[in-house]
């Protein structure tokens, strides 16, 4: 197809709807609004320091705050611990059933793969309420632990049904030449399919890190002081407090979003070759 | 084959513990009276399900629901087919729009919410209407039509570039000769589009895969909603924003903590995921190459 003028003027007004809000937001955050302008100048107080609000000029103090008051670090490390606990254990679990449903025929794979589908399309309202009562009772209430358990609920079907694409990529013929040179199938999968798979693997570390660090309900109940996550601390700060609704200001909130939206953008920018795998579970190719 | 249980051992007791047995668990506090009220829990049976058809609130969400699944679909769908048919192709700074399609991808729908809640879309363009040009109109968002509108535009802003992605790898499947037989033929680009391109990403399994998907994922949606409810009513039921995800929240987060309520109406909406569930399979199992 040519490039007509048309086209072009799509494109661009395309890209124009996708940079917009974030545009926006990151302003918002840095206190750019160009209200004040014309409808006559706010200001606010932070703490005892008097803040002039709105104009052209940024300024960065919500960032600040967000970042040394409100221990950013703390929540992305939080983050950081859930997922690595999460995605470890989903990858012990995930990687064998996805070997078995490629390479084996067994009773029950349909009411298996079946079972690992509803875990995805499961309402985490369902779930919610035992694991809150569960967690009470065993003490996983607010614990990393207890987070990285929820979160399987998430990141076994990612890795089962992703990994089960990159298995179902190798040519058989890998298989039959290894199993002809007398190698058992355990030898095969660590000697030549899991190396085979590797980049696999990575990128379904990555698409599910995305994942975990992105969810929002189970952070939101199941989290208290000790582990709030980012994707949480978007929405009330990142603060050791607990709150239900919203207090933040509009300009921390946005703040707080620019802030969890840097990660989660730069990795998934690593793996886009493979992003459409995963939010297709392995349907495309 | 032995060995074949062996490997799927660890995840059969995974998924009993982490989706069978809470299901399981949640079934039965939705038998019975839970709340704070009643801290210890007493067996009501069916009550809790009676219950839930004669209250407006459930109603409410069941109709703000369908708008947003059927909105969010429906758009998500023309979205993606707009957007792949303009990338379409090789030219001179395809990559740049490529990478800027790729953005919103990775935002989570929290921040999604965040973005198209009035205050951030909506702030500067109300400002420049009625302050800069002096024109005395403002965006309402009170309207209904601009916060449904804005809601849903929020989930096409994420999951419209990845139809679109999914529709470039559908159409990048059709051999380069249908297309190269058009042009020789003289058909025109609505021709082409109309007989190569559309019948194609329609009958693909993939799209129809996602777009089961897209729907349970929708049913479920709370997040955008969420963010939207702090501007109609926060903390009241039965706003014009309650999908059941945010009723479901919003009763999770009150004071009365009626735990087998949220209970019994998240299992009835299980019941409907179970169908997308099976539907998803049927149509995955195509390109998966069999289960």
């Amino acid at each position: 197809m040519k490039l007509t003028k048309l086209r072009i003027f799509l494109l661009c007004f395309a890209a124009f709807w996708i940079i917009w809000p974030i545009t926006t937001m990151v302003m918002e955050g840095l206190r750019i609004d160009i209200g004040p302008l014309f409808a006559g100048r706010g200001s606010s107080f932070v703490g005892r320091f008097f803040q002039p609000q709105g104009g052209i000029k940024p300024n960065p103090i919500t960032f600040i705050k967000a970042i040394s008051f409100q221990n950013y670090h703390r929540a992305v490390l939080n983050s950081g611990i859930i997922a690595t606990i999460s995605i470890g254990l989903s990858l012990l679990v995930g990687i064998p059933a996805a070997y078995a449903f490629v390479r084996h025929k067994f009773k029950g794979k349909g009411i298996l793969t079946l079972l690992i589908l509803m875990l995805r399309t499961l309402s985490p309202f369902a779930v919610i309420v035992p694991f809150f009562i569960v967690y009470g009772q065993l003490q996983l209430f607010d614990t990393y632990i207890g987070m990285g358990l929820v979160y399987l609920i998430i990141n076994i079907p990612i890795v089962t049904l992703m990994m089960r694409g990159f298995f179902a990529d190798i040519p058989p013929q890998i298989y039959e030449a290894a199993s002809t040179s007398g190698a058992s199938e355990f030898q095969t999968l660590r000697r030549v399919v899991i190396p085979l798979v590797i980049p696999g693997i990575l990128a379904t570390i990555v698409f599910a890190f995305v994942a975990t660090w992105n969810e929002f309900l189970f952070a939101q109940f199941l989290s208290g002081v000790q582990v709030k996550p980012v994707s949480r601390g978007v929405w009330s700060g990142f603060a050791e407090a607990i709150e239900s609704f919203r207090v933040l200001d509009f300009d921390e909130l946005n703040a707080n979003s620019a802030l969890a939206l840097v990660p989660a953008l730069t990795l998934a920018f690593l793996i886009k070759k493979y992003v459409a795998r995963g939010f297709t579970l392995g349907t495309t190719r | 084959m032995k060995s074949a249980y062996l490997y799927v051992a660890p995840i059969v007791v995974a998924v009993f513990t982490i989706g069978i047995l809470p299901v399981g668990h949640a079934f039965y506090l939705s038998l019975t009276n839970l709340s704070s009220l009643h801290p210890d829990p007493e067996f009501v049976g069916i009550q809790n399900y009676q219950s839930l058809i004669t209250d407006p609130n459930i109603w409410n969400a069941a109709r703000v629901t369908t708008i947003f699944l059927v909105g969010t679909v429906v758009v998500e769908f023309l979205v993606g087919l707009y957007l792949a048919v303009l990338m379409f192709g090789q030219f001179r700074g395809r990559k740049f729009f490529d990478n800027i399609l790729f953005v919103p991808i990775a935002i989570s729908p929290i921040v999604m919410g965040v973005l198209y809640s009035p205050n951030v879309v909506l702030d500067d363009l109300n400002t420049l209407l009625y302050y800069g040009l002096n024109t005395g109109l403002f965006i309402d968002t009170r309207l209904p039509v601009v916060y449904y509108g804005m809601m849903i535009l929020a989930d096409v802003y994420v999951w419209g570039p990845l139809m679109m992605m999914i529709m470039l790898a559908i159409l990048n499947n059709i051999p380069k000769e249908q297309f190269e037989a058009a042009e020789v033929s003289g058909a025109s680009s609505f021709q082409v589009f109309r007989k190569i391109t559309l019948p194609a990403i329609v009958r693909s399994p993939i799209l129809a895969a996602m777009l089961t998907l897209r729907v349970i994922d929708n049913f479920k949606a709370y997040e955008i909603p969420f963010t939207w409810s702090f501007w109609l009513g926060q903390e009241r039921l039965g706003t014009p924003i309650d999908t059941f995800g945010v009723l479901m929240f919003k009763l999770l987060s009150s004071p009365d903590f009626a735990l087998s309520q949220i209970a019994a109406i998240a299992l009835t909406l299980m019941v409907f995921s179970i169908t997308i569930a099976v539907l998803f399979m049927k149509f995955a199992t195509k390109s998966w190459g069999g289960y």
